[in-house]
């Protein structure tokens, strides 16, 4: 499709104003980060000087090298789980013949559209009855269950992208279920997985709700709850809050990054028919 | 090597719709037998079947003489060939040739071995370490007869495998395929919709439609006594001409004129219960001729006017109208095959042609069936 110059100007127009939104918060964030931490306002501008003394404050006062080792086990152990089952549900749903195959999917789909505010206070008290609570247990497993649903439909069409030829291929060849699924088809999967992964990332990493529910001893606190105790404590010293939200928001930051193009391979895959 | 054999084999998928009706068919071991005809006519459904990609919903299929019904598609030993050839993207044609071995649990160095005998064959030893992506069609086609033939496996399965090739490379890839299956020795059963493909390539041809088997055999059987009017028409390029005809005195009544009937379609015609009655007279392009065909029957002469001429270097097809002779028959497009001194062609030139009577085939138009060969139960 070709577009004519006065739609290309215009895209760039729309697209430059709302990265302006974006970004014009996050500049206020890090010059308030490495503003003057006497100061009490936030700051925009890096008028008074380069203060990177917050970071190593704020890393300290707030407990930092906690609450990120939680979050980083609470993420990581959510996210590979979760990989691990979306990839076999999601092969299942896309490749197996079986009974209620369609009624199981739309049902599993559903759980994309409840929200997770909606199902918090039962988990709390199951948790709880399970001795669960005050573990990383406790993020976890909900969180796992909470992305499954997605992933399940993010595998499955990413499967169903796959030709079937060349699982058919795969089967004449001798291989299992098990042998397709590993060694044909997820060497193919990589973009769509690691698009799924940095997703579950960043949700688990970002989750704050059921931390604030199911944690209250302070050596499992994730790094989002401890943002927002750190907050209570230093109200007024927008220098040393700003500083902690960026060191929480950094991994996430980083990941995506890090995996920025495989990720946009992964959104696009199966969008286009070769 | 092992024969295949289809023991009245049908295929009912769960919607109702039956895409393959009680196919008996047997592939001798050693034999490359062509499952050929239109698209949706089972012959993928048949050929998936003994791969085991499809179950069989009723009869019985053996593999070297084996019933595999219920036998998962690694347990029955067959290599096959797809269309889009199917390689591992992210193998190279190395892995990809060895990758059925080495599920085998083959040792390293006997996989090794063989990949490269293979790679020899089939002249891709200097494209061993590169993917599927960086080859071209011919090459991406031969990685996939490649991974069949490493294997030595009791029957090839060959699902059109040189449709997406352009038409030299195709006729190459023929040629390659008869000679390797020759060399081979091997059982090979090959689905194409191409009928040139089919006809120059198999031991014996396998015509389908619909899901049923239309008529087996070597491939000059099927073009000179083809058992029905599909046949007729399937096979052959250009296709058989048909013409409206009715039986009397021992000779036909069509629109070109009146032709005598040889011996043998005389006693077919007696045979049957057709005798005065209606008939679709089949006759192939090269037998309506510019020269007197050599018979001692007072062969049907007729005047025609050329539609279009289509020079193809040693031969002329000539097109033209049979006349709307008895009654309010439409006109109906005719093709003869005219070779010799015919340069001056053109549209609108009047021909004298002659219809051989030699090359006659007379269908029933009732249920299609050739009048020579008595129509199956």
């Amino acid at each position: 499709m070709r577009l004519t110059r006065n739609e290309v100007a215009m895209n760039y127009a729309v697209l430059g104003f709302f990265a302006l939104l974006t970004i014009f918060p996050l500049i206020g964030l890090v010059s308030s980060a490495l503003g003057d931490p006497s100061s009490s306002t936030p700051q925009f501008g890096f008028g008074d000087g380069i203060h990177l003394s917050n970071f190593s404050d704020a890393w300290k006062e707030g407990h930092f090298s906690t609450y990120l080792v939680s979050s980083v086990i609470v993420s990581t152990s959510a996210t590979v789980l979760c990989c691990f089952v979306s990839i076999l549900s999601g092969y299942a749903f896309a490749t197996m013949e079986f009974r209620g195959r369609t009624v199981l999917f739309a049902l599993l789909v559903m759980g994309i559209v409840v929200p997770s505010e909606a199902v918090v206070v039962p988990q709390y008290f199951e948790l709880r009855d399970l001795g669960l609570t005050d573990t990383y247990l406790s993020l976890i497993l909900p969180q796992t269950a909470g992305i499954l649903a997605f992933g399940t439909f993010w595998m499955r069409n990413f499967f169903r992208s796959v030709p079937r030829a060349l699982v058919d291929a795969a089967a004449v060849d001798g291989a299992n279920s098990w042998q397709t699924l590993w060694r044909v088809l997820m060497p193919i999967g990589k973009p769509a997985l690691l698009t799924m992964a940095t997703l579950a990332f960043m949700w688990t990493w970002n989750e704050f709700l059921l931390a604030l529910v199911m944690i209250t001893k302070e050596s499992v606190r994730t790094a989002p709850l401890g943002l927002s105790f750190f907050r209570g404590a230093h109200l007024t010293e927008y220098s040393l809050l700003s500083a902690a939200a960026l060191i929480v928001a950094a991994p996430v930051v980083a990941l995506y990054f890090f995996f920025q193009r495989h990720f946009i391979a992964g959104m696009l895959s199966g969008a286009l028919k070769e | 090597m092992a024969g295949i054999v289809f023991d009245d084999v049908t295929k009912r998928y769960p919607d109702g719709t039956q895409a393959v009706s009680g196919l008996d068919l047997e592939v001798a071991d050693g034999e490359l037998l062509i499952l050929v005809g239109p698209s949706g006519c089972g012959k993928s459904t048949a050929l998936r079947m003994v791969a085991g990609l499809e179950e069989v919903s009723d009869g019985a299929l053996r593999i070297d003489g084996r019933v595999v019904n219920d036998l998962a598609p690694k347990d029955r030993d067959v290599a096959m060939v797809f269309q889009n050839y199917a390689l591992y993207p992210q193998m190279t044609v190395r892995q990809n040739m060895g990758f059925a071995l080495k599920l085998a649990k083959v040792s390293k160095a006997e996989v090794d071995a063989k990949v490269r005998e293979a790679a020899e064959v089939l002249d891709l030893t200097e494209h061993l370490d590169r993917r599927p992506g960086a080859l071209s069609g011919g090459q991406r086609q031969r990685v996939a007869m490649g991974r069949a033939i490493v294997r030595a496996p009791k029957a090839f399965l060959m699902d059109e495998p040189l449709s997406n090739l352009d038409a030299k490379l195709r006729v190459q890839m023929r040629a390659s395929i008869a000679h390797l299956q020759d060399r081979l020795g091997s059982t090979m059963l090959y689905v194409t919709h191409d009928q040139v493909e089919a006809m120059t390539l198999g031991d014996r041809v396998a015509v389908m439609r619909g899901g049923v088997l239309q008529q087996v055999g070597p491939p000059k059987v099927l073009y000179q006594r083809p058992a029905n009017v599909f046949v007729a028409g399937f096979i052959g390029s250009p296709p058989m001409n048909f013409l409206p005809g009715e039986l009397a005195d021992d000779g036909l009544a069509t629109p070109l004129g009146f032709t005598p009937l040889p011996d043998d379609l005389r006693q077919a015609v007696a045979a049957s219960t057709l005798a005065g009655r209606a008939v679709v007279a089949g006759i192939r392009p090269e037998h309506l001729t510019r020269q007197r065909p050599d018979t001692a029957l007072p062969a049907l002469r007729f005047a025609a006017t050329v539609d279009l001429a289509e020079e193809l270097g040693a031969e002329v097809l000539a097109h033209f109208s049979a006349p709307p002779a008895p009654a309010d028959l439409p006109d109906r497009a005719l093709v003869a095959r005219l070779t010799g001194a015919t340069g001056e062609l053109a549209r609108g030139t009047r021909l004298d042609l002659w219809l051989d009577p030699h090359g006659l085939e007379l269908f029933d138009p009732e249920t299609g069936y050739s009048l020579r060969t008595a129509a199956p139960a």
